[in-house]
């Protein structure tokens, strides 16, 4: 293990999603390990979020707030060149906004969580600039490019002394089609932030009042959208029977909106299909925990997703998942499951069999939620995975 | 007898109600010598199209970018202030005008500021519910829509939601002053039929989006497949970025169905008639769509239309309700244009049938019983005796 460092990390927003938490979770296993100083560790973030009291309670955190994107954006509509000197002005203006009470110096590591931190990391001011940068990059293709607005991808991620990628999906895209060198990327499986090897505290299943109580629930889970698919949620629950031997078959989303108004757009399209019955959207919940464990199944219907969280944390509590093979979910599940769990992207059909044959079969249902969860516990749980990780890294960076 | 005229627009895109607003006041310029005064709330291609027909007062681009900047900042208020002061000052020839037009839910929001007393307003309305709250909901509106002498809307669900009590979501608006007219859209000229012997081209129009359904058009071509009965079929999508994200999204879907190269995003163009009129179907994807006038203008042009139910009033018209498609099912739209492309000689006489209908619905046709209720409205409204 290597000394305590001060660490600044980067990102670009502390929403309940899974880089923020993954984020909030390697800042307090690091903290508990003595592996960074907590008293220099700070966390630039572009906005704010519900994250931001976790990271808070591990870290000194600055939001840089939205009047710094001004500049940013303004600098990009003169042109490609002018838009480093605009990220730093932005980041620049965010920090004096907000100033530390005491400057604990320059950082001995920055980390950029995700593909948007790393454009943020670059225009930190110089102290910063002059550390060596670790991209822990959650996004798969879509995800890089919109996040780094396409062109410069590679540039901006080649500046990063290693590069975490949080699935084998996502390292092939930075090395096959961005052209990274291969022994600069590193591929560590995300955690199930406070997930123990002896597993997760039992909680109380949750469903929506609507949902009766001998219903069976098929879950999705994530921010309403176009990327976690919460149209093909909606189209599978279209396919699927209205009973399964006897019992109604109900379909429970939990996650708040994307981009604002994606979450009004999925209930007029729930009335629009005539699934209002049938269908619950619960919104942001600050735990999701009660609610996945409600669910007899959880349906993954990503278009991408690098490694889903959610898979991890419903197979943590024994819940069987069924979904498209889109990213790393085929690297959360078990291989010799992957017949009966993974359908091809968009092969609605496909899906909706695997979900109904489940359904229809409880053992075979909690014998493949078993199998997870085995799996889970022993790959993904918090302290060991990020030990794993930091060792890995630190070896890297002293390598480099 | 109206002889001056403001209409408010709310920008001078090429899209349904500038469309339809164009179209009727070129006609009232032209067939009843009205002179014409237009304020624009934003630009867009049929600005000059506007200034044709009379004096055009458009939203400056300067005040556009301290709105902008005003919400970047997170005070979007800040720019109230001067977009009220050039909104006082544009509405100003309201005062010697014999009836306003409002041509739009949207362009409501500009009524506050006519100059007093204010002349008789003529609201034209063409919106569903998720306009309507996206504008900021039903109760604002309604206020605004209270004080016209006149609503005018497309087609029976816009009836049914003005007239619905505030209360549930609607503008309250008596039944009484309410009238339905189909929006006046221009003949077309003749246009080349599409060769059935090469590849197929099926077609949407509208601004990318979730409303019209972009993305559900995306699914459709996945669903229908590379070639039907041997043809390799291609499909368009005739229209611009609403701006609220999808049309990313809905390039990226092309490629991850693997379709690129077979879905083509056209953006804008002029000649989107002429591109009607060469496709072998028009599907109308929408989600909320009361009248669209491109259904109207394929009809005419010869192209089938086939869709989602919210999106075809058309094809109720034209006496074939069964085929609108309920709970915007992809795959039974999918095997509708599948069968089209097969037998084309089904498709045409779909074509007839709709083309009938439609012929309702052209200005020579439309324009005069509009303009009769208009001026019927603002006659009343004026305390002159008819």
């Amino acid at each position: 293990m290597i000394r305590p460092r001060a660490l600044l990390a980067v990102a670009r927003d502390a929403s309940r999603t899974g880089a923020p938490r993954i984020l909030a979770s390697l800042l307090d296993e690091l903290g508990v390990d003595g592996a960074i100083d907590p008293e220099r560790t700070r966390v630039v973030l572009g906005r704010g979020g519900p994250v931001e009291d976790e990271l808070g309670r591990v870290a000194s955190v600055r939001v840089l707030g939205p009047a710094s994107d001004l500049a940013s954006r303004a600098a990009a509509r003169l042109g490609p060149r002018a838009r480093p000197l605009g990220d730093r002005a932005a980041v620049g203006v965010g920090l004096a906004r907000r100033p530390v009470r005491s400057d604990p110096g320059p950082p001995d590591l920055v980390w950029a969580n995700g593909a948007a931190a790393v454009r943020m990391a670059t225009a930190l001011p110089r102290p910063a600039r002059r550390a060596p940068l670790v991209a822990h990059v959650h996004e798969m293709s879509i995800g890089v490019r919109r996040s780094l607005d396409g062109g410069g991808a590679r540039q901006l991620l080649d500046r990063a002394a290693v590069i975490v990628a949080v699935s084998r999906a996502v390292a092939t895209h930075l090395v096959d089609d961005l052209g990274l060198p291969t022994d600069r990327v590193a591929v560590h499986h995300a955690w199930v932030p406070g997930l123990a090897p002896h597993g997760l505290t039992p909680v109380t299943p949750c469903r929506p009042l609507l949902v009766p109580d001998d219903a069976l629930v098929v879950g999705g889970c994530g921010a309403i959208g176009w990327r976690k698919g919460t149209d093909l949620f909606l189209d599978l629950a279209r396919r699927l029977p209205r009973r399964i031997d006897g019992r109604p078959v109900h379909l429970v989303w939990v996650g708040g909106p994307d981009r604002p108004g994606d979450d009004r757009r999925a209930a007029a399209d729930v009335a629009l299909r005539g699934l209002d019955s049938r269908v619950h959207f619960v919104g942001e919940v600050d735990d999701a925990g009660p609610w996945l464990a409600g669910f007899d199944l959880l349906a993954l219907t990503s278009r991408q997703d690098p490694f889903p969280l959610v898979v991890l944390e419903a197979g943590a509590r024994g819940v069987a998942v069924v979904g498209f093979r889109s990213g790393g979910l085929t690297e959360a599940i078990p291989d010799g499951d992957h017949d009966i769990s993974v359908a091809e992207l968009f092969d609605g059909d496909g899906l909706a069999e695997r979900v109904e044959a489940l359904l229809a079969a409880p053992h075979a249902r909690r014998a493949l939620g078993g199998d997870l969860r085995t799996r889970v516990l022993s790959r993904h749980a918090a302290a060991p995975s990020v030990r794993a990780l930091w060792s890995d890294v630190a070896a890297r960076l002293a390598r480099a | 007898m109206i002889r001056r005229l403001l209409a408010i627009g709310h920008d001078a895109s090429r899209t349904g109600a500038p469309a339809t607003l164009l179209e009727l006041l070129r006609w009232a310029h032209r067939e009843r010598g009205v002179e014409v005064t237009t304020v624009l709330l934003a630009g867009g291609p049929l600005a000059d199209a506007f200034a044709e027909i009379g004096t055009v007062r458009a939203f400056p681009p300067a005040l556009l970018n301290t709105r902008q900047a005003a919400s970047v900042l997170g005070h979007p208020r800040w720019s109230g202030p001067t977009e009220r002061a050039w909104l006082r000052r544009a509405l100003a020839p309201a005062a010697g005008v014999d009836v306003v037009i409002a041509s739009s839910a949207a362009s409501l929001r500009a009524l506050p500021y006519l100059p007093r007393p204010a002349p008789p307003v003529v609201a034209h309305l063409h919106e569903l519910d998720g306009v309507l709250d996206a504008l900021g909901g039903s109760a604002h509106l309604a206020a605004l829509a209270a004080s016209a002498a006149l609503t005018v809307v497309p087609s029976d669900a816009v009836a049914d939601l003005v007239s619905r009590r505030v209360g549930a979501g609607g503008l309250g608006l008596p039944v009484r002053r309410v009238r339905r007219h189909p929006e006046p859209v221009r003949p077309p000229a003749r246009h080349p039929r599409p060769d059935h012997t090469g590849a197929a081209l099926v077609v949407g129009c509208g601004t990318i989006g979730w409303r019209k359904g972009t993305d559900l058009f995306v699914a459709l071509a996945h669903a229908v497949g590379p070639e039907v009965a041997g043809r390799e079929v291609r499909w368009a999508w005739i229209g611009g970025d609403s701006g609220d994200g999808t049309a990313a999204d809905v390039r990226d879907e092309i490629g991850l169905r693997g379709l690129t190269g077979r879905v083509h995003l056209t953006g804008e163009v002029d000649d989107a008639p002429l591109r009607l009129a060469a496709a072998d179907i028009l599907t109308v994807t929408s989600r909320e769509d009361p009248y669209p006038l491109v259904a109207v203008e394929a009809a005419l042009a010869g192209t089938p239309v086939v869709g989602f139910r919210p999106g075809t009033t058309l094809l109720a018209e034209a006496g074939q309700d069964s085929l609108r498609v309920d709970h915007l099912d992809v795959e039974v739209l999918a095997t509708q244009v599948a069968e089209l492309l097969t037998a084309p000689d089904r498709g045409r006489l779909l074509a007839g049938d709709q083309a009938r209908a439609a012929t309702g619905a052209t200005t020579p046709l439309v324009a005069p019983a509009l303009w009769a209720d208009i001026e019927a409205a603002a006659t009343l409204a004026n305390g002159i005796p008819p």
